[in-house]
């Protein structure tokens, strides 16, 4: 007996054209994907590379004057410039501010949180809200609380027998005043994060230490802060592309940059060389020192972007 | 309806081949099994039928059209799958209507033929469930129910009872058979349980490593099976080979089981083979008399199941199973004489083939 | 786990002062727009006399309702862009494997890494060249390609059930039908958090728009406030009830899907 029993098949006919099926349609991913790769290329690679390319020109923003080519002199007279010099150690110091306001403040917060169990659901709404809002509308609310003639923080302090001085006309408390606001828009959704993050503990593992006989402070030693670890560098690190990117709108509304740039930061100042003074081959090299920057930061952000969503599964 | 012919099909996912050239004709209104263990090829082949995957190579015909580069959904297949796949988002009407309504079907039609095929799956109350509301059961019955309501000219499962409880298993099994026979489709069904190929089957395919093994009637296959591998494959438990030597002398070729020479054809080359032989054809003698084949061994296991006892024994020409009619007085450690049936000995030769007509004429 | 209550009394207070900071300039801002003009300036939260005159006001005295209808307009057709080209992409990613593929897909997820500021200059020059100031494509156009969201959605096209494609395929659905039919109504929750997200991005959006539009006639509504600014507008009233009207959108998302949006943007990350 053969293992095959051989066929005695009619003979086939000739083989049917070959239809663009669902394997045989080797374009078909191309064309679903052009559309998104179009706009990429038109609206990000290349504007990118078109920016590096006007760093290094001088041009006005007229289409009707010539561009010139400069080389490195954008840069050099970039970074000797007062204004640049400003928003350079204001940045520095947005972003300095914002670690123990918005990282490190939430987490204790985070904690209490996670503690009440489902029992914190109005608190975790509340502290929500300023997430959804928009910048522009809190920077309105805090100008107009804030305003030196009749604001209500002016008159709540006067109440108490304190004269508020108005806040945004000194650089140093304007700048302080901008970071408040920042810290006010995001500490919340930190909070939140934190708070996803410590919900990967198991009450298994928390059992299980309490039966080993460890208190509230070895459990937050030993099991809440090595687990809160990745939240934390997740954080910090959002949360410095934020200080970068986001306070461009309090800054806009509330300041303009002023009083004497002292609340300006790379960012503003790139808008306004660019937009304002129309600057172009400060502004380009402004981005491209920028870019540099937010470049390495959201490096580490994707990596733990990638982590972060694994680790929620 | 119509019958399917494959012609030298094979499949290659990059260096590995998982199905190697594969024919075969089956009629109109034939249920056909494939069967054989986990990566042998039988799903891929029968995903090669329903357009799901593309040949590497060789061709496929579905009644009188050549439908090997036809897309799965021009091929008028139906298909039911392991998991079911049921659409969790509809209700079992609409999996069961979904595919007649992409077709365009009028509303009359369409309802008339869900139905239908409800009435025949017994599953009208279940109509406006959702996948996740029903029993594991019911959800085969409504992959079937979507199957059978397109009227297509075959039918496809893929291990269709795999996730179902024992008990069920055997109902629904029945329950395809009774029902492919009575609308007289042709079925392509594949499964890894040999149960389930021997009970439905007009024919089966025993398949391993993408190569067709044996292709049969199941009793046929049970009778003769084509080599070893189909040997240890068909059958609970598998039949029982024991290596033997191919020796000749000058009154002629024989092999020895035990000290039981048993006479072969002498055209037979010498060398190693194996003698097959089921666990039913081995039988307890009464009393330690001389019979023909008999052999002594010690019982190192018996598994009582009521109606029959498993014994594991090991003699001298090798270990084997041994199924006796209800409860043998033995336990493990007893020895026990043992006799074979000289009639139901199968003898396989090189590469484990099976060797016909090796009883020498007498 | 419960701590002990030396522990609560301060995490409650604590976080009671936190959320007393964050409800009461929401609620200035909220009272002030329902007082009438002689309460205005009143330290009190709630007016005595509460009004919608301020509304009333803001709608037809400034060209704020043009503003409203240019955000919304905007932002409907700016979100379901994003989302018809991120489920394409997605599912190409997702659903075949083709030569380039992996290259394809590192360039896609590579634009998260250029962050806007980087290309504002020329899309800016772009939108001049084309003489789209002050219109609606040049708020939606360059806004289309959004790399986060085939990030998200590819993730859930791979844990999609391959049985239900071939499922579709065997009933006679191509591509098209398969991804409309079978693929996204299962995947309504990760749809729904994307929309929600990608909504309220759009709806707050403040430094393009301020970029490109320049009229009164095209601003969106977060431009448009700053311009009462600039105008020295100072009928804080109506004011206060257009800073209402504008996160009205979002709060209103938020109060009908409270966890899934919680949930949603912590999961994706911050998004400013």
């Amino acid at each position: 007996m053969t293992a095959l029993e051989h066929d005695h098949a009619p003979p086939l006919q000739s083989p049917a054209r070959a239809a663009p099926g669902r394997r045989g349609g080797r374009w078909t991913p191309y064309v679903w994907l052009a559309p998104m790769l179009v706009l990429l290329g038109l609206f990000t690679y290349w504007p990118f590379i078109h920016t590096v390319l006007l760093s290094v020109l001088e041009w006005n923003l007229n289409p009707g004057v010539a561009t010139r080519f400069v080389g490195g002199a954008n840069y050099e007279g970039l970074v000797h410039n007062p204004l640049f010099l400003d928003a350079l150690r204001n940045t520095a110091i947005y972003i300095a501010g914002s670690i123990p306001l918005k990282v490190l403040l939430p987490i204790p917060v985070a904690v209490f949180l996670w503690s009440l169990g489902s029992a914190g659901h109005v608190y975790r709404s509340i502290i929500f809200l300023p997430t959804l809002i928009s910048f522009v509308v809190i920077s309105v609310i805090f100008l107009w609380m804030l305003n030196p003639i009749f604001g209500h923080a002016k008159q709540a302090f006067a109440m108490i027998g304190i004269d508020l001085p108005y806040l945004l006309a000194d650089p140093d408390s304007a700048l302080w005043t901008i970071l408040a606001i920042s810290t006010w828009k995001i500490i919340g959704f930190n909070t939140l994060l934190y708070i996803a993050g410590l919900s990967s503990i198991s009450r298994d593992h928390i059992e299980a230490m309490r039966l080993d006989g460890a208190g509230d402070l070895a459990l937050l030693r030993h099991l809440i802060w090595p687990l809160l670890t990745p939240t934390t560098f997740f954080v910090l690190v959002a949360t410095v592309i934020f200080s970068i990117q986001q306070v461009f709108t309090p800054i806009d509304i509330m300041t303009e940059g002023g009083p004497a740039n002292g609340t300006t930061n790379l960012f503003y100042m790139v808008y306004q060389y660019t937009f304002v003074v129309f600057n172009v081959g400060y502004g380009a090299a402004g981005t491209v020192l920028l870019f540099a920057l937010i470049f390495a930061v959201t490096l580490v952000k994707v990596r733990l972007l990638d982590r972060h969503v694994h680790y929620e599964r | 309806m119509a019958s399917i012919g494959i012609r030298d099909i094979r499949k290659d996912f990059g260096t590995v081949t998982a199905v190697d050239d594969f024919s075969l004709e089956i009629e109109d209104g034939e249920f056909v099994v494939l069967v054989g263990p986990s990566g042998c090829g039988k799903t891929t082949t029968l995903r090669m039928l329903a357009g799901l995957e593309t040949p590497t190579g060789g061709a496929i015909r579905l009644g009188a059209r050549d439908i090997t580069h036809l897309e799965a959904r021009a091929r008028n297949i139906a298909m039911v799958f392991q998991t079911y796949a049921l659409y969790p988002h509809m209700t079992v009407a609409e999996n069961v209507s979904f595919a007649l309504r992409l077709a365009g079907r009028p509303k009359a039609e369409i309802d008339a033929a869900v139905k239908r095929a409800a009435g025949l799956m017994d599953i009208g109350h279940l109509l406006h469930r959702r996948p996740r509301e029903l029993s594991g059961g019911q959800r085969q019955r409504v992959a079937v129910c979507r199957a059978i309501v397109r009227d297509p000219e075959a039918f496809l499962f893929d291990e269709p009872l795999s996730n179902l409880d024992a008990r069920l298993r055997t109902q629904a099994r029945s329950e395809i058979r009774r029902l492919q026979r009575r609308l007289g489709v042709t079925t392509v069904y594949v499964t890894h349980d040999q149960v389930e190929a021997m009970t439905m089957a007009d024919r089966i395919v025993v398949m391993d490593k993408g190569v067709v093994q044996q292709v049969g009637a199941p009793l046929e296959i049970y009778a003769r099976p084509a080599n070893t591998f189909v040997a240890g494959f068909i059958g609970s438990p598998p039949m029982n080979l024991l290596p033997v030597e191919v020796g000749h002398r000058d009154n002629g070729a024989a092999v020895s089981i035990g000290t039981t020479r048993i006479a072969v054809d002498r055209r037979l080359p010498a060398g190693a083979a194996q003698i097959g032989f089921r666990p039913e054809d081995v039988h307890l003698a009464e009393s330690a008399c001389a019979r023909p084949l008999a052999l002594r061994a010690e019982v190192t296991d018996a598994e009582a199941l009521g109606a029959e006892t498993v014994l594991q024994v090991d003699s001298p020409a090798g270990a084997f199973q041994c199924r006796t009619p209800g409860i043998a007085p033995v336990t493990p450690g007893a020895t026990v004489d043992l006799f074979l049936d000289r009639d139901r000995l199968h003898l396989f030769g090189a590469g484990g083939v099976r060797i016909e007509g090796w009883r020498p004429a007498t | 786990m419960t701590l002990a209550l030396p522990w609560r009394i301060v995490g409650h207070t604590l976080l009671l002062a936190l959320c007393l900071s964050i409800l009461v300039p929401l609620l200035i801002a909220l009272g002030t727009a329902f007082k009438p003009a002689n309460e205005v300036y009143d330290l009190q939260l709630w007016p005595d006399s509460p009004t919608f005159a301020n509304f009333v006001r803001i709608f037809t005295e400034t060209p704020f309702a043009t503003w409203a209808w240019n955000s919304t307009a905007t932002t409907v057709m700016r979100v379901s862009g994003q989302l018809f080209l991120a489920v394409i992409t997605a599912f190409a990613f997702a659903r075949w494997s083709f030569p380039g593929r992996e290259v394809l897909f590192a360039v896609v997820l590579g634009a998260m890494m250029i962050p806007h500021q980087l290309t504002m200059i020329p899309i800016y020059i772009m939108v001049a060249e084309l003489d789209w100031f002050d219109t609606w494509q040049a708020l939606v156009i360059p806004n289309l390609a959004m790399p986060f969201g085939v990030f998200l959605l590819r993730q859930h096209f791979l844990q999609f059930p391959k049985e239900l494609f071939d499922a579709a395929e065997i009933d006679g659905a191509g591509h098209w039908r398969t991804l409309w039919l079978v693929v996204l109504p299962n995947i309504r929750p990760a749809l729904a958090a994307l929309t929600i997200i990608l909504f309220i991005e759009t709806w707050n959006e403040y430094f393009w728009p301020l970029l490109v539009t320049d009229t009164a006639d095209s601003r969106t509504i977060q431009v448009g406030l700053r311009q009462f600014l600039e105008e020295d507008f100072d009928d804080y009233g109506a004011l206060m009830a257009g800073i209402t009207v504008a996160s009205l959108p979002a709060l209103a998302i938020f109060f009908f899907f409270q966890r899934q949006v919680i949930d949603t943007f912590v999961a994706s990350g911050i998004k400013g």
